[in-house]
C-alpha cells in the first residue's frame, strides 16, 4: 500500500480520478448545454458580413500541442468560410503547419470549393513579424508558389499585392508571432479585420483588443470551437470536448474545496511548535 | 479498421510520458528524448527546404539576392570560433534592428492609442444597466491599477485606498489567467485521452499500459529505476 500513502498518493489519486472523469464523456458524450458567447457570435457575424469575393488570410500559429484546443475551431471556421463566396489563403509561421492545414482541409466540409480557385495553401512562411510585414507590403515577393511548389500564377492570388487586398485575417495561435503582429502589419496600415482563435492561456489577453474594436471576434480555446460548431449547425469534436472540459472543471473545483477543508482541518489538529517545546 | 504502426506509436509515447506521473522511468526519458530530437530534425528539414526554395534555386535562375540572407545566416556560426566571435553579432544586430523597426512602426497605434481611447467610455449608458456597470468597472480598474504603479508620492489616504483596490484587481486578473491556463492544459490532456480512447485503440492502450506499468514497478521494486535512466548511485 506504499503506493497509496502520504502526499504522493493523494496526488496520484487526484490524477487517477481526473483520468476517469475525462474518460467518461469521451466514451459516452453527454451533450451538456453550451451557451454561445458574444465573442464567438461576433466571429460568426464578421464572416457572414464579408462581401462576396473577399479574400481571407487564414494563419496557423501552432504546432501539435495546439491542435486539441484549436483544431475544432479551425475545422468549424473552414466549413463556415467554405459555405460563403470567399477566397481563402491558408498559411502558417510554425514549422509543421502544413500537417494541420491538410488535416483541417480533409476534415472540414469544403462543399464545391476548388483548390487554386477558391482557396490555396501557401504553407510555411518564416520570419515571424518581419515575414508578415513583407507579405503585407509585397505579397508576391514572399509567396511565389503554393505549398507543393506549384506556381501561383493564374490563381486568385494574382489580384493580391498588399495587405489592402485582404479583407479579413484569421489567426489561430498559441502565442507567436501573436495576434498583435497582425494588428500592426495588417489592421493598422490596411484596415483589415481580424479574428483571433486563441488557446486558453492567451485568450484573456485578447479581450481588451476586442473591447477596443481592434479585434472583431475571439474563439476561446476548446469552448470557442464547440460554440462555433453549434453556430454552424455541425456539432462535432468541439462540442464533445466542451463536455470533457466541464467534467474536468467540476472535478478540479471539488478537489480545491476538499483540499482546503482537509488543510484547515489538519491545521486545527496540529499542535503549535512552541506548545510542543513547552511540553518538553 | 486495423491498427497501424502510427497508432501504436501514438499510444506508446503518450502512455510513456504519462508514466512520469508515477516516477521518472526509462519509458518517460526515452519519449522525452525522441520528442526533442524529432522536433529538431523537423525544424532542420523545414529550414533546408525553405533555403533551397528561396535562395539556392533562384541563384540557379540568375537571381542572386538570396545570397545576402544566406551569408548573414552563415555568419552566425562564427560564435563557435574564438577570435572571430564578434562577426556573429552582425547578423543578430541586423535581425533585431529590422524586427524592432517593423513592429515599432505601428505599436503606438495598436497598443497605446486604441487601448487608451477604449478606456474613455461614458460612465452612464441610458437604458443599459449592464453596459453602465461594465464601463464603470473598466474606468475604475484602469485608474486604480495605474495608481498602484504611481511611486512619486507615498500611498496614504485616498491614494492608498485606490492602490489597494488596484492591487486586489490584480488578483482577480491572475485568477482569470490561471483558470484559462488550466482550461488549456485540460485541453491538451483531453487531446491525448481522445487518442488513447478511440474504439480501435482501446485494447492496445490497455496492453501497453500494463506493459509500461509492470516494467516500471518491477524496476522500482528492485531499486533500479534511477540507475536505469542514467543516475549514478
Amino acid at each position: 500500500m506504499a503506493l497509496l500513502s502520504g502526499y504522493e498518493a493523494q496526488r496520484r489519486l487526484v490524477y487517477l480520478i481526473l483520468f476517469i472523469v475525462v474518460a467518461i464523456p469521451i466514451l459516452r458524450p453527454v451533450g451538456l448545454p453550451l451557451i454561445i458567447s458574444d465573442y464567438t457570435l461576433a466571429t460568426y457575424r464578421t464572416i457572414e458580413e464579408l462581401p462576396a469575393g473577399s479574400v481571407v488570410l487564414f494563419h496557423y500559429g501552432f504546432g501539435a500541442s495546439g491542435w486539441p484546443e484549436l483544431g475544432p475551431q479551425s475545422i468549424a471556421l473552414a466549413t463556415h468560410l467554405s459555405s460563403r463566396p470567399l477566397k481563402v489563403i491558408w498559411f502558417g509561421m510554425a514549422g509543421m503547419v502544413h500537417v494541420f492545414i491538410e488535416q483541417t482541409l480533409s476534415m472540414a466540409n469544403l462543399g464545391d470549393k476548388v483548390n487554386g480557385k477558391d482557396y490555396i495553401d501557401i504553407g510555411y512562411i518564416p520570419g515571424w513579424e518581419t515575414g508578415l510585414a513583407a507579405m503585407a507590403t509585397n505579397f508576391h515577393g514572399v509567396v511565389q508558389t503554393d505549398y507543393r511548389g506549384n506556381s501561383i500564377d493564374g490563381t486568385f492570388l494574382d489580384n493580391i499585392h498588399t495587405g489592402a487586398d485582404i479583407a479579413l485575417v484569421i489567426s489561430l495561435e498559441t502565442g507567436s508571432p501573436g495576434f498583435e503582429a497582425f494588428l500592426r502589419q495588417f489592421q493598422v496600415p490596411y484596415r483589415c479585420k481580424e479574428i483571433v482563435g486563441a488557446i486558453g492561456v492567451i485568450a484573456p489577453g485578447v479581450v481588451p483588443f476586442y473591447k477596443s474594436g481592434q479585434v472583431s471576434g475571439i474563439l476561446n480555446s476548446v469552448r470557442g470551437g464547440g460554440e462555433y460548431e453549434l453556430l454552424i449547425h455541425r456539432p462535432g469534436e468541439g462540442v464533445v470536448n466542451s463536455d470533457v472540459l466541464s467534467f474536468a472543471h467540476v472535478w478540479v473545483i471539488v478537489s480545491v474545496i476538499v483540499g482546503n477543508i482537509v488543510y484547515l482541518w489538519e491545521r486545527g489538529k496540529r499542535v503549535p511548535v512552541r506548545a510542543q517545546e513547552a511540553e518538553k | 479498421m486495423t491498427l497501424g504502426i502510427g497508432d501504436l506509436l501514438i499510444i506508446f509515447f503518450t502512455l510513456s510520458i504519462f508514466s512520469l506521473l508515477y516516477k521518472e522511468n526509462p519509458f518517460s526519458v526515452f519519449s522525452e528524448h525522441i520528442f526533442v530530437t524529432e522536433g529538431q530534425a523537423f525544424a532542420l528539414i523545414v529550414a533546408i527546404d525553405y533555403i533551397t526554395k528561396f535562395a539556392i534555386v533562384p541563384m540557379y535562375k540568375g537571381s542572386y539576392w538570396g545570397i545576402i540572407p544566406v551569408v548573414l545566416g552563415l555568419m552566425t556560426y562564427f560564435r563557435y570560433t574564438k577570435g572571430y566571435k564578434w562577426i556573429s553579432r552582425i547578423p543578430i544586430s541586423i535581425s533585431i534592428g529590422v524586427g524592432l523597426a517593423v513592429s515599432l512602426r505601428a505599436i503606438v497605434a495598436t497598443n497605446f492609442l486604441a487601448q487608451i481611447s477604449a478606456t474613455i467610455v461614458p460612465l452612464f449608458v441610458a437604458g443599459n444597466l449592464l453596459a453602465t456597470f461594465g464601463n464603470i468597472v473598466v474606468v475604475t480598474s484602469v485608474m486604480t491599477t495605474v495608481i498602484y504603479f504611481y511611486f512619486s508620492k507615498p500611498h496614504k489616504g485616498v491614494l492608498r485606498a485606490s492602490s489597494r483596490f488596484g492591487y486586489y484587481l490584480f488578483y482577480i486578473a491572475f485568477g482569470t489567467y490561471f483558470a484559462s491556463v488550466f482550461m488549456g492544459r485540460v485541453g491538451l490532456f483531453m487531446g491525448r485521452m481522445r487518442d488513447l480512447l478511440l474504439y480501435d485503440r482501446m485494447i492496445a492502450t490497455l496492453i501497453l499500459t500494463a506493459i509500461i506499468l509492470i516494467a516500471t514497478f518491477a524496476l522500482d521494486k528492485k531499486g533500479l529505476l534511477r540507475k536505469s535512466i542514467g543516475y549514478k548511485e
